[in-house]
């Protein structure tokens, strides 16, 4: 029983998923990528990306593997306050839209973050900032990789190797092919999928759920995450902020979209996806707390198991529990060192 | 090479410490350093006898261990840590071969996990002392062991004072920071000509809007 578990999916079904979505991400790469007939188009999708895409792009860059995954544990450790402050990630949107706009301005023919920075403070200021741009983007690459790696491995048992190698090459082909073309355009469908994806959570624990219920029972097994006075957590709710602006302000994936995009569009696209994103720690947080209200909960003896040890009801209903705490404890352990455990992205 | 070999001491570490000390503070030194040394001979051997007293076996199974993966290479087995400043923490146990799943009973003997795993997540304790113990259970969820010992968690959060102050701090650079793009964007404040010379490179130029295939 040391940390065994049934999988959801068999290996197969996600052998065959992962291959799937794989052929499709850079067929698309390929597809779209024949646009680009020019630097301009391959880097930064030619400038002329409107509103919808804009808008989707800055929500789907913006939901990591963080966002999904860290979201639920923020939500387990600090209750109401971690969901609160991992959603005000967003704000970090919502400042960087008038810069989106102001960026575009004043570089019409820029292309990266480095470059501002190169040319407003010289190499002294270019070359560390250079430096930290690649290492805040291969952390931010490498755990997305993990934690796809992680994903299915628990949900179809997939080695997290196998996993990890296939995301990350997948997400290097259809960049490479594709340019910002494919970047943008596998975001939106990307925002459509874990929109759905989410509200379809949401709605499922709340059918299964009695929230009356949950509420009892975090009132009497972790009260501290329905007080407003939690120390812990009233001192996280700033700091999340801080990190989302810093992330956003710097890193250059929000600068090369704001390039991308068309004179005056930044702004509102960043403004839309700010909202859009808002609400998304809260769904995957209301999601992890109230798996934390009946996950574990025990069956009665003789309800719900069969003799045979069979996957009855009840028995979901408990790995449903081991699924999200294995979740929250693949992230746990495999995140980089950090003062709360996050690493690059919300 | 500087090591007397009559008496096994370091020439030059005594000479420095005869200079350093002369007779009279070393005698004075010694006199306090004396009973302070032995104070701390005594407290280690009491902490050694405290252990030796209470030895808790940490291969057996279900007791609980150091949720520290480094300690928990050299399996040490927990009956009580603290304090948690967060009210969170996972409690981690030695497996039961003979387990097809372990429950995790708190106070009142309320289940708080019930699964195949070796460990759980604990979130949401209030201040004080929280006993935990862990049961292994059999396929039909009938309890067929129980761990050598409960594990008592200390919580104790930060102090509400220190938390609040440093919300406000928090409160404070972020509306400092909102402020200035606030005003930095109503106002429409243009970069020194200086800076602006050095970034536009080349004028605006306005595309064919489906230079590039169009919309992305």
């Amino acid at each position: 029983v040391n940390g065994s578990f049934e999988p959801v999916l068999s290996p197969h079904v996600g052998y065959v998923l992962m291959t799937l979505f794989g052929i499709i991400w850079v067929g698309l790469g390929i597809w779209w990528g024949r646009k680009a007939t020019t630097y301009e188009g391959y880097a930064v999708a030619g400038r002329n990306v409107g509103l919808a895409m804009g808008a989707a792009t800055a929500v789907a860059t913006w939901i990591t593997s963080n966002t999904t995954m860290l979201a639920p544990q923020f939500a387990l450790q600090l209750g109401v306050w971690g969901m609160l402050a991992y959603s005000t990630a967003s704000f970090g949107l919502f400042a960087f839209a008038p810069m989106a706009t102001r960026i575009r301005r004043v570089m019409p023919e820029g292309f990266t973050a480095v470059e501002f920075i190169r040319r407003r403070y010289g190499p002294p200021g270019g070359i560390p900032f250079l430096l930290i741009s690649l290492f805040y983007a291969l952390t931010w690459l490498i755990s997305m990789a993990m934690a796809g790696g992680k994903l299915l491995e628990v949900l179809s048992a997939i080695p997290y190797e196998q996993g990890m190698t296939v995301v990350l090459t997948v997400c290097v082909l259809y960049t490479l092919f594709g340019g910002m073309f494919a970047v943008i355009g596998t975001d939106f469908i990307q925002s459509v999928i874990i929109l759905i994806g989410l509200i379809v959570v949401v709605v499922a624990v709340l059918v299964r759920v009695d929230v009356s219920g949950v509420h009892a029972t975090l009132s009497a097994e972790r009260p501290m995450l329905l007080q407003v006075v939690f120390p812990a957590a009233l001192m996280a709710l700033f700091n999340n902020m801080l990190f989302g602006f810093g992330e956003i302000f710097h890193s250059n994936v929000w600068w090369s979209r704001a390039f991308a995009m068309r004179e005056n569009v930044g702004s509102k696209a960043y403004l839309l996806g700010g909202m859009l994103w808002l609400p998304v720690p809260i769904l995957a947080g209301f999601s992890g707390t109230g798996l934390s209200g009946v996950g574990d909960r025990p069956e009665p003896a003789g309800h719900g198991r069969s003799a045979g040890g069979g996957r009855t009801a009840g028995r979901h209903r408990s790995d449903s529990g081991v699924h999200h705490h294995l979740l929250l404890a693949g992230i746990e352990h495999r995140q980089p060192a950090g003062g709360d455990g996050r690493s690059a992205g919300p | 090479l500087f090591v007397n070999p009559a008496t096994r001491t370091n020439v030059f570490a005594r000479r420095r410490l005869a200079r350093w000390f002369p007779p009279p503070i070393r005698h004075r030194l010694s006199g306090i350093l004396g009973p302070v040394l032995a104070g701390l001979l005594l407290a280690i051997g009491a902490v050694e006898t405290r252990a030796a007293e209470a030895p808790l076996d940490a291969s057996v199974p279900l007791t609980f261990l150091s949720e520290d993966p480094g300690l928990l290479s050299e399996e040490q087995a927990l009956t009580e840590f603290g304090p948690v400043t967060e009210g969170h923490t996972t409690l981690i146990w030695r497996e039961d071969p003979e387990a097809d799943g372990y429950r995790l009973l708190g106070e009142e003997g309320r289940v708080l996990y019930e699964g195949r795993f070796t460990q759980a997540f604990i979130s949401g304790l209030p201040n004080g002392e929280h006993e935990f113990r862990v049961v292994a259970v059999d396929r039909f969820g009938q309890v067929i062991s129980t761990g050598p010992a409960p594990v008592v968690v200390t919580v104790q959060h930060w102090d509400v004072n220190l938390a609040w102050g440093l919300f406000g701090l928090g409160a404070v650079v972020m509306a400092s920071l909102g402020a200035v793009l606030w005003v930095g964007t109503a106002r429409g404040v243009e970069p020194p000509r200086s800076a602006t010379a050095k970034l536009v490179t080349e004028p605006p130029v306005s595309k064919p809007a489906d230079q590039n295939g169009g919309e992305a």
